[in-house]
C-alpha cells in the first residue's frame, strides 16, 4: 500500500491537499518493504481526493507512507511518531524505514516554518483518503 | 529497546502531533496520562540527558529545507500505476 498526500498550489495561486491510496493486491511483505516500493512500483491507485486538479501543480509538501495493505493504523501510527521524533531536527527531506512501514516528508521552506501543522494536514489527509479506513 | 532520551523525545512528538490532529488541544485525561508518562520519563534521565533535551526544546527551529521541491503532481486517474509527482 502506498499512501500519499501533497500539497499543492496552482499557476493562479490557488492551494489545498491531494491525496492517493495504492494497493499492491497480494504482494505484501513481513520485514523492510521491497525496493521499488514505491518509486518503480507504487501499486494500482483506488483512491483519491483532489483538492487542486492535476496536473502541472507545484508540489509545496508531500508525505508517502508505504506499508503492507493490512497494515492497521494501530500500526502505522506509532511507527510514524517514531520516524518523525528521529528525523525533527535534521535538514528535510526526511525518509526511515520504521516496521514494515517506509516513511517520506519533504516540504519547501516556507511550509517547514510550520512543520508540525503540515504534517499533521498531511497525515491526516492519507487517513481521509484510504478505502476502508 | 529505546533509551530513555528517545522514548522522552517520541512521548513529546506524540503529544505535539496528538494535539495537531485534534486541532489543538486534547481531552484533559489523555493529555494528563501523556504529561505524568512525560514526567516519570524525565526523571529517570541522567543530568547530561536533561541537559541535551532542555538545549534542543530551547532553540527549537523550523527544519531545514529546500526553497522550493522543484517537483509537480501528475495526472492520475483510477487504476493509475504512476506516482503522483514528478520532477518540473
Amino acid at each position: 500500500m502506498f499512501l500519499s498526500a501533497q500539497r499543492v498550489r496552482s499557476d493562479g495561486g490557488v492551494e489545498g491537499i491531494n491525496a492517493f491510496h495504492y494497493l499492491h493486491g497480494p504482494f505484501t511483505w513481513h520485514g523492510m518493504p521491497p525496493a521499488g516500493v514505491p518509486d518503480q512500483n507504487p501499486g494500482t491507485l483506488v483512491a483519491h481526493t483532489i483538492a487542486v486538479a492535476p496536473p502541472g501543480n507545484h508540489v509545496r509538501s508531500f508525505l508517502d507512507v508505504i506499508a503492507p495493505d493490512d497494515a492497521s493504523w494501530s500500526e502505522i501510527r506509532p511507527a510514524f511518531i517514531t520516524f518523525v521524533s528521529a528525523a525533527q531536527r535534521t535538514p528535510l527531506p526526511w525518509a526511515g524505514v520504521f516496521g514494515r512501514c517506509l516513511f517520506r516528508i519533504n516540504m519547501d521552506r516556507a511550509t517547514a516554518s510550520r512543520w508540525s501543522h503540515e504534517i499533521a494536514d498531511l497525515y491526516r489527509a492519507v487517513q481521509a483518503v484510504r478505502i476502508g479506513g | 529497546m529505546i533509551g530513555l532520551a528517545a522514548r522522552y523525545r517520541e512521548l513529546l512528538m506524540e503529544l505535539l502531533l496528538s494535539r495537531e490532529l485534534a486541532g489543538g488541544s486534547l481531552p484533559e485525561s489523555i493529555e494528563s496520562d501523556t504529561v505524568e508518562e512525560l514526567d516519570r520519563c524525565w526523571w529517570a534521565l541522567t543530568a547530561a540527558e536533561q541537559a541535551a533535551i532542555e538545549s534542543e526544546l530551547n532553540s527549537d527551529v523550523s527544519p531545514t529545507a529546500e526553497l522550493d521541491l522543484r517537483t509537480v503532481d501528475s495526472e492520475l486517474t483510477s487504476g493509475s500505476r504512476v506516482l503522483p509527482r514528478r520532477a518540473a
